[in-house]
């Protein structure tokens, strides 16, 4: 039904899909540290998100009878899991790279090429009826754009009980008024907003609107796809601030889709990079952001400007466009424009490695660091300490808060 | 609605259309001679011109023209919101169904409201009518039959613009059924552009049913209908003219007056005029 224009593309998945375990290192107890690849065996612990090789294929439709010609691969074969309630997992990437696909893959929006996401332990794309409509309850959207994103012809009070209309037959008359107006007040607004429309309403509160229709029904996972990138930098501040205010409130569990790198490093405990389809790097957010491995992690962090004067590092300067996920290139997808590109980069595909416990990258370049030391079994909160700057240390704290619930 | 109001052209369409309206509720208060309206003859006072007795004359068989007017107003008002209803009613929903949904829902669908629009609505009218037999009822009916592709064709036009948007996604992200997404959120984006469209078609409608009885495919009579009083008075035109101006000129009004009206809506309604 959503995917009225697109066809499965079934049988394209290619062997070799990168299966592995990140994300949940930081947040497991050190012995899990060194167990290697979580979805390979079953998991010791049990995850609170996996996601392993999930595709999906657009057909490029040409002439009257709307063959498929080409592929657009804007999500090609992505693995990663979120370990635990309470935490953040940050998925970066510029425009383009299958970031807001992906979630909409596994929201169930758009049908999966090939693929598999285990929500605490439910097979996602194999639901339907009662067991879609329960998964739509569990993980909500905090959608991109808050001027598209509410209906600019219904009231506050009627988009926020929308969620609880659909689920929670239970609530009507004025219990649902007193549970709407309670979550206004939970995001920063008031019943005062209630006969409100949107039209009334700045860009941070109907942001904040949309953020009460997601915690409607005490999701179990949400997903905020750039939350903040339609909205001015203090009401950014603003919203971010209530995010995090809320996630700790409720141990919420975020998954946090920008292309705003200082954001995710400000919010998220585990960071994933996407280029063109695919993830090139994984690991928690400590590791990551001050040593990262992957030359296009490595063009990210240094494009993007830093407020902290001591970390100030030279600029590597990507070159070249990204290419066609039409036609992505042989090999590493990222050889046409890595400065460091070798012969092999070009012809193989890299999977993704653990460079050290917790820390993937998919670059034939990178030699393995040390790996097992005591520096990971200590756990993220360990390597959170050693990071420099102010945020990192009130986030430090929240994560240990979330480790203990 | 006091946007509609500023534009002078659009506040004389909306006074016509009130006074039509109002005339027609009326009219057996208003007219002078309400039996001449019901099929009596007067035969003694036939073809009289313009007098106090008879503002606007008699015709042919000494009925007084003013009261079939009125009359008439009532006939081609009724007709008007039956048609408008019936194609509103059958051409929106599938028309969001079918936008909404897409595929092979929206293809079926779309084939068929092309083939119906691919004759003039007219030229369809008059075959459905001259099929079955000619009389008011079925002359609502064929309108309506020609009428409400064209509703389908600019509803699911709607649809598929509002079904890319964020809250309808967004809907769909909470598992709300489809038929509450479409009614909540695509029906209330896409009314705009139907209701303004519903304002200019109401003359076209008027005018078609005149066309129709005018041919002599529509009311019959003694049905003091306007088209059909404009048919009927052709043979005296020339020597008595009041017979076809007046109520030639009651059409031309009422379908000047739709359309200024629906023109006014269109701006006061149009989002983009309206976000300065």
């Amino acid at each position: 039904m959503h995917g009225g224009r697109t066809k499965e593309g079934t049988g394209l998945m290619q062997a070799g899909d990168a299966t592995f375990g990140a994300g949940g290192s930081g947040h497991r107890p050190a012995d899990f540290a060194g167990a290697g690849p979580a979805g390979a065996a079953a998991p010791l612990a049990p995850l609170f998100l996996s996601v392993r090789g999930v595709k999906k294929h657009f057909p490029v439709r040409a002439g009257i009878l709307g063959r498929a010609t080409a592929w657009v691969r804007a999500v090609d074969g992505v693995s990663f899991d979120i370990g635990g309630r309470g935490t953040t997992f940050g998925l970066v990437g510029e425009s383009g790279c299958g970031k807001t696909t992906l979630t909409r893959v596994v929201l169930r929006l758009l049908p999966p090429t090939a693929g598999r996401v285990l929500l605490e332990g439910r097979d996602i794309f194999g639901l339907a009826g009662e067991g879609l409509r329960r998964l739509r309850r569990d993980m909500q959207l905090v959608p991109q754009d808050p001027y598209g994103s509410l209906n600019p012809r219904l009231p506050v009070g009627d988009i926020v009980s929308e969620p609880l209309w659909t689920h929670a037959p239970e609530l009507r008359g004025k219990a649902l008024q007193r549970r709407v107006a309670e979550l206004l007040e939970v995001v920063g607004l008031s019943s005062a907003h209630l006969r409100r429309f949107p039209h009334e309403l700045s860009g941070g509160q109907r942001q904040r609107v949309a953020i009460a229709r997601a915690l409607a029904l005490n999701p179990r996972l949400v997903i905020l796809d750039e939350p903040t990138s339609a909205l001015d930098v203090s009401v950014q501040a603003q919203v971010i601030n209530l995010l995090r205010d809320l996630q700790s409130r409720f141990s919420l569990t975020y998954w946090f889709v920008s292309h705003n790198l200082p954001l995710v490093e400000y919010l998220s405990d585990t960071v994933a990079v996407m280029y063109l389809g695919r993830l090139v790097e994984v690991g928690a957010r400590g590791d990551v952001f001050p040593s990262p491995a992957h030359p296009y992690t490595r063009a990210l962090i240094s494009a993007s400007p830093s407020p902290d004067p001591t970390r100030r590092q030279e600029m590597a300067v990507l070159e070249g466009q990204v290419p066609s996920a039409t036609a992505p290139p042989p090999g590493c997808r990222f050889h046409t424009r890595c400065p460091g590109a070798e012969s092999r980069c070009r012809q193989e595909s890299p999977e993704l490695r653990e460079l050290e416990p917790g820390h993937w990258v998919a670059c034939h370049l990178v030699a393995a660091r040390g790996g097992g030391g005591p520096r990971a079994a200590a756990g993220s909160g360990g390597t959170r300490a050693d990071a420099p700057g102010g945020p990192q240390a009130v986030a430090g704290g929240g994560g240990a808060n979330q480790k203990g619930g | 609605m006091r946007r509609l109001l500023r534009n002078p052209l659009t506040a004389m369409g909306v006074a016509v259309v009130a006074a039509l309206a109002a005339l027609a509720v009326l009219a057996p208060l208003v007219a002078p001679y309400p039996e001449h309206a019901a099929g009596a003859v007067d035969p003694v006072h036939k073809l009289l011109g313009p007098s106090p007795a008879h503002p606007f004359g008699t015709d042919e068989l000494g009925r007084d023209v003013l009261s079939r007017v009125l009359y008439g107003a009532r006939i081609s008002l009724a007709v008007g919101v039956v048609v408008q209803g019936l194609a509103l009613v059958i051409g929106v929903p599938l028309g969001l169904v079918a936008g909404y949904l897409g595929g092979a829902v929206d293809e079926a669908l779309m084939r068929v409201t092309d083939v119906m629009l691919a004759f003039p609505s007219l030229l369809l009218a008059m075959v459905i009518c001259a099929a079955l037999k000619p009389n008011l009822a079925n002359a609502t009916l064929a309108i309506t039959i020609a009428w409400w592709p064209w509703y389908t064709r600019l509803a699911r036009g709607q649809a598929v613009s509002v079904r890319q948007s964020g809250y309808v996604r967004a809907a769909e992200a909470l598992g709300v059924p489809a038929p509450v997404i479409i009614w909540r959120h695509v029906l209330r984006n896409s009314l705009a552009p139907i209701i303004v469209q519903s304002s200019l078609d109401f003359g076209a409608i008027v005018l078609t049913l005149s066309s129709l009885s005018f041919l002599g495919l529509g009311a019959q009579s003694p049905t003091p209908e306007w088209g059909l009083m404009v048919s009927l008075g052709r043979n005296f035109f020339l020597t008595d003219w009041w017979v076809v101006v007046f109520p030639g000129m009651a059409i031309f009004a009422t379908v000047l007056a739709f359309n200024l009206v629906g023109d006014g809506l269109r701006e006061a309604l149009d989002p983009r005029a309206r976000r300065v």
